[in-house]
């Protein structure tokens, strides 16, 4: 029998994926929380390489497993113990996770009806080339994004740079109580 | 050979357990983390649909959306952490200073 490899490869991933980002949501413990976030979004780089995107799969790497759960980790590590610390809810709280499940369920089931329903999703796709330096069709991630979306890539950076700056800015304390410099 | 079906069918997995941790927790920086896994969903299926289209563009948002993602969540980590250094918590259910 052929096996597809791709497909089960696929599989494999999702579930760890699906598990890694229910242990995300689940955790009571913020520290394990990060590092399973970081299985998950290492997993879903994974599947991006099953989509032929391994530029993307490099960035989410870089970015995403490298650098989110770092910043995630310090921050708790800077800080003291107990922002880890969740108080056991009442029934109060039981019940707005309960509905919170319906609801989550209802929405997913709605989804995958429409998703697995009569709709011509494509058949197979085409890798998509970093740098096409003939530049016709079809064309690479670099001639797009410094042609088509040169002004988004701006202001993309200005927001990265504002947004490190007024992150630095709110989390310097020179006092206890005192927020910014 | 992957279905497209499933991979949407992953991503609305995904999404719904994001949107779970939002909706539910009470602590901040889980909220921040479900967010991130929210935001994974959307740029898988940019990712799964411009495999499907031969687009780059969708690739190109991705890129864009792992950008803004780092942004927020570094300064959505900076806003908690001066939270909690005046007010002693991240609960979001005792933060209400935004309330009235």
């Amino acid at each position: 029998m052929d096996v597809d490899w791709e497909f089960l490869a696929f599989v494999v991933l999702s579930v760890f994926e699906i598990a890694g980002s229910i242990l995300v949501v689940i955790n009571k413990r913020l520290v394990r929380a990060a590092f399973w976030l970081a299985l998950t979004l290492v997993t879903i780089g994974a599947i991006y390489v099953l989509f032929l995107s391994e530029f993307i799969f490099i960035i989410q790497i870089l970015v995403y497993a490298g650098a989110v759960p770092v910043l995630v980790v310090f921050g708790i590590m800077l800080t003291r113990r107990r922002i880890m610390d969740e108080p056991g809810g009442g029934r109060v709280v039981m019940l707005r996770e309960f509905t919170v499940v319906l609801a989550v369920a209802a929405l997913f089931g709605m989804m995958a009806v429409s998703f697995l329903g009569p709709v011509a999703w494509p058949q197979s796709g085409v890798a998509i080339p970093v740098y096409d330096p003939s530049a016709t069709s079809p064309r690479g991630i670099a001639n797009s994004m410094f042609d088509s979306f040169s002004i988004a890539v701006i202001l993309i950076a200005i927001l990265l740079g504002s947004g490190m700056i007024g992150g630095v800015y709110l989390a310097k304390m020179d006092e206890p109580g005192k927020v910014g410099p | 050979m992957i279905p497209l079906a499933y991979e949407l069918l992953l991503s609305a997995a995904l999404f719904c357990i994001g949107l779970y941790g939002v909706l539910a927790r009470r602590n901040a920086i889980i909220v921040l983390l479900s967010i991130e896994i929210m935001l994974n969903a959307s740029i898988l299926n940019f990712v799964a649909f411009s495999w499907g289209s031969g687009n780059p563009s969708g690739q190109v948002f991705a890129l864009l959306g792992i950008a803004v993602a780092a942004a927020e969540a570094a300064v959505g980590l900076a806003v908690f952490l001066s939270i909690y250094q005046t007010h002693g918590s991240i609960d979001l259910d005792q933060i209400r200073f935004l309330k009235w």
